[in-house]
């Protein structure tokens, strides 16, 4: 037997762990050894599958996201006051927008500030990106519920086509080449049969599915009423979140009222499909011990104070998956011709 | 087990009648093969018969079809995934797993079947197909044949009573397909599985098959024509070299497979040992300019070896055919000539020039590029842009590339979307774009996948009128039949290796999987075509 690899879901517990951890600002050293942890997990445990390489694609855009988040910080905000380090020309705006302003002194608190913005917005990134590097998506989606029949639809073959994407895009390429076009690259005459290749694929591997028998056991008016319960615990959730974050009361009432919701909206999926599993995904002690160690991380950066006893804490804790995850299942893969 | 009741379909967007008032049936336990012209509708019969069509993709149907007694207006192809199974065109793009062993479960776990028996039938159809050792390879390394082989494994393990396939062996080799189609013929006496086979390559399936259906399309208003072999034969146009042969011989009964044949050949082969075929002017050449040469090309993909230390030689007015396994190296060395294979170590050179030097209008009068998939070459949205495009490309007046593709197909329409033309039609534009330029060296890959027998003759046409001109040409293919009307010189390339140059005549005959229908019929008489022996015969 191969090694088996994490269940998709513990691995997106580990990641919304740290992302929540990375929300509560838990300071700047948390956050920064919040991103080496996830960096280490990812490395480690990573697969050659196309989709590990979200991981790198997610580094460069949080790097984006930190150096546009600088730009705004510094250029447009309200003053600070502070230790003034240099001045930028002001620009005059009119009566009504007062209270903003863009320019001015720049003091070194508001670069602080900032700066840890951007990094908790960079750290929130690396989570994500280093959860969809490592979960194994079609097996996420094969764990989801039958009732997101279409949305599995959709999904599968999203996942399937981004690695054509590639070759459609270096096939137009070699075309211009063969036919001798040395004319500027024109964005229609490279979008537009790339739009069409992935169209046809998309459309093939539909048929496909649909006559292997994917979703044979549905019942319809099961499945609607399934989706339509989850899709409303998506809501409640949603807006439990937003409280949460906003630091409302209520946030609780909300996440109760969404999880029940959940829960039963799986309940009724389940009776009106019957799917099964060759090989089912396991989940065993370590993706327990994983998912207990991403809610001690929430917790712990919720009720203590920044410490350097919490900081190293955290640290560890978003490390665990080092210890108890096996490393992602190799497959056999040489370059097909 | 199959029964068609006053079935018609239209596509309105197209006023195309693809078929009108069909009826017939299928018995159980029958292999039953479709012929027909591209784009006469084979595809759309068998997506008929699971509900595909048109379920899937729109067209008026009217009429009942059912299978087993579901009508496939009540249910939707998923629901009869249990009773049908459907292998497309490129199993590879229908591929919904990451490996072997996942894909050949996937249908099951959607019908629900309980795990204990997934994990039996997974065994007995790995052990079925051969696929035992493949079981946990990546589904994206796999090579044709055995793609696919896991496609027809994985609608099998769902224990349907009809199979259908659309051109399961137009993609592989001679002895890839020999053994798709060597299984299939097992499915049918074991497990007594009726199988539907839509196909091209009539010389390939002919020996297998119990009765034939032939889609006549539009032109014909949209009938069929249903029998046995021999009867369907005798009426047919498109027929392999063998048929052609036993009508000319009027040999009775008609002959389908090289067996029957060779028994009613005997007076043939008498008659023709005293006469010699036509010489291929391969020796002549050898004086004239060279074209391109290749010296001690390596190509490396990964860790993969795909070429290693090729020399290639081409003269003017060369018709050179590359044969080989699938994944041998031919792709790789008909790249690397146009420089879009990228080169290890080596060097390519086109009338003296190294390939990656040449670019736009230097590079395509020099060397024409027909891709396996034609659409490749194709980014215009009508057959007239295309044509516009490759005027301006090739820096000729405009019009040019139009009036080359009248010639090739006078009936096209300059307002069709490349996409919808039919596989030969779009093989004709993609020859007009390249020969607008007009190229030394025209080099084609795999052209007559998909091709049925009338474009394979204007194909072939072409083909030698370029040699007449003193141009050349290369082929990677394969269809012996058209390396056998062609060809000058064969090489063959095994594991990126060239392990025989030569005459098409001695290579062809020295090989019993590569050598062509005639030359089996006539062995050891050293012919190869069915031309040859009418011309033969006549001058005598």
């Amino acid at each position: 037997m191969n090694q088996r690899s994490l269940h998709p879901f513990a691995w997106w517990a580990w990641g919304i762990g740290i992302a929540v951890t990375a929300s509560q600002s838990p300071g700047t050293l948390a956050l920064i050894l919040l991103c080496i942890g996830a960096a280490m997990v990812v490395y480690s445990k990573k697969s050659d599958q196309p989709w590990a390489k979200a991981f790198a694609i997610g580094v460069r855009l949080g790097l984006i996201a930190f150096a546009i988040r600088m730009i705004i910080g510094i250029t447009l905000s309200v003053p600070i006051p502070g230790n003034t380090l240099f001045t930028l020309p002001t620009l005059p705006l009119p009566e009504w927008m007062a209270g903003i302003r863009i320019g001015g002194p720049v003091t070194s608190e508001r670069l602080v500030i900032t700066a840890t913005e951007g990094l908790t917005f960079f750290t929130l990134i690396i989570a994500i990106s280093a959860a969809s590097a490592l979960a194994n998506p079609k097996q996420g989606l094969r764990a989801l519920p039958g009732v997101m029949h279409q949305a599995g639809v959709a999904l599968i073959i999203s996942t399937t086509l981004i690695p054509h994407f590639v070759t459609s895009i270096q096939r137009v390429k070699q075309a211009r080449r063969l036919r001798g076009d040395t004319q500027r690259i024109a964005f229609r005459k490279i979008a537009v049969p790339i739009f069409e290749d992935s169209l046809q694929r998309a459309i093939n591997l539909g048929a496909a599915m649909e006559s292997r028998g994917y979703g044979f056991n549905d019942s319809a008016s099961g499945r609607r009423f399934g989706s339509q319960i989850l899709l409303s615990s998506v809501v409640v959730i949603t807006i439990g979140v937003s409280l949460f974050l906003a630091a409302i009361e209520g946030a609780a009432i909300a996440f109760g009222v969404g999880v029940v919701l959940l829960a039963t909206g799986l309940l009724v999926a389940n009776r009106s499909t019957k799917r099964t599993r060759y090989r089912p995904q396991v989940w065993k002690g370590s993706e327990w011990v994983v998912v207990a160690t991403s809610i001690a991380l929430i917790s712990l950066v919720l009720y203590k104070n920044e410490s350097i006893f919490t900081t190293a804490a955290i640290f560890f804790l978003a490390l665990s998956p080092l210890l108890v995850a096996p490393k992602e299942r190799q497959v056999i893969r040489e370059a097909a011709l | 087990m199959i029964s068609f009741n006053q079935v018609s379909l239209i596509y309105p967007q197209a006023q195309k009648t693809i078929f009108n008032e069909l009826s017939f049936s299928v018995p159980e336990g029958e292999l039953l093969l479709i012929m027909g012209q591209t784009g006469s509708g084979k595809s759309s019969l068998l997506k008929l018969i699971n509900g595909l069509v048109p379920h899937h993709t729109g067209g008026i149907l009217s009429g009942e079809i059912t299978v087993a007694g579901r009508s496939t207006r009540m249910h939707r192809p998923r629901e009869m995934a249990d009773l049908i199974g459907i292998v497309g065109q490129n199993p590879a793009e229908g591929f919904v797993t990451d490996t072997v062993e996942e894909e050949i479960a996937f249908g099951m776990e959607s019908l629900g079947i309980p795990r204990d028996v997934m994990r039996k039938r997974v065994e007995e159809t790995l052990d079925l197909l051969g696929l035992a050792q493949l079981r946990n390879r990546s589904l994206s390394t796999l090579s044709g044949g055995e793609a696919q082989r896991v496609a027809i494994a994985a609608v099998l393990t769902m224990h349907p009573k009809v199979l259908l396939l659309d051109e399961p062996t137009s993609a592989l080799d001679p002895i890839a397909a020999e053994e798709v189609l060597s299984i299939l013929a097992r499915l049918v006496h074991d497990l007594g599985l009726t199988i539907i086979i839509a196909e091209h390559r009539l010389e390939r399936v002919l020996q297998f098959v119990d009765r034939i259906i032939h889609v006549l399309g539009d032109e014909h208003g949209g009938q069929i024509r249903i029998g046995l072999p021999e009867e369907i034969m005798a009426q047919s146009q498109s027929a392999p070299p063998v048929v052609l042969l036993g009508k000319d011989q009027d040999w009775n009964p008609l002959p389908l497979t090289v067996r029957d044949a060779r028994r009613l050949a005997e007076p043939l082969r008498d008659k023709l040992a005293n006469l010699s075929p036509p010489i291929r002017k391969s020796s002549e050449i050898k004086s004239l300019p060279l074209i391109l040469e290749i010296k001690k090309l390596v190509v490396q993909y990964e860790k993969k070896v795909a070429l290693s230390g090729i020399d290639l030689e081409v003269s003017a007015g060369e018709v050179v055919a590359i044969m080989g396994r699938n994944g041998a190296g031919k792709s790789s060395l008909l790249g690397s000539a146009v420089g879009i294979t990228p080169i290890k170590s080596g060097q390519v050179l086109l009338n003296g020039t190294p390939t990656n030097d040449l670019n736009g209008k230097a590079l395509i009068s020099v060397v024409g590029f027909v891709p396996q998939e034609a659409t490749d070459l194709l980014y215009g949205e009508s057959v007239l842009q295309e044509c516009t495009f490759a005027d301006r490309d090739s820096q000729v007046a405009p019009g040019t590339t139009y009036k080359i593709l009248n010639q090739l197909l006078p009936d096209i329409s300059e307002i069709a979307h490349p996409r919808d033309l039919s596989e030969g039609q779009r093989l004709c534009l993609v020859l007009a774009i390249v020969l607008a330029a007009s190229p030394k060296l025209l080099i084609l890959d795999e052209p007559t996948r998909g091709l049925d027998y009338s474009a394979k003759l204007r194909l072939i046409k072409i083909l030698r009128a370029m040699a007449e001109e003193g141009r050349s040409v290369i082929l990677a293919t394969h269809d012996v039949e058209l390396v056998a009307e062609v060809a000058t010189r064969v090489i063959f390339l095994a594991e990126g290796e060239k392990i025989a140059d030569g005459s098409t005549l001695e290579i062809l005959t020295s090989s019993p999987a590569f050598a062509p229908q005639i030359s089996k019929i006539l062995a050891p008489g050293k012919w190869l075509t069915f031309s040859e022996i009418t011309a033969a015969l006549e001058q005598n």
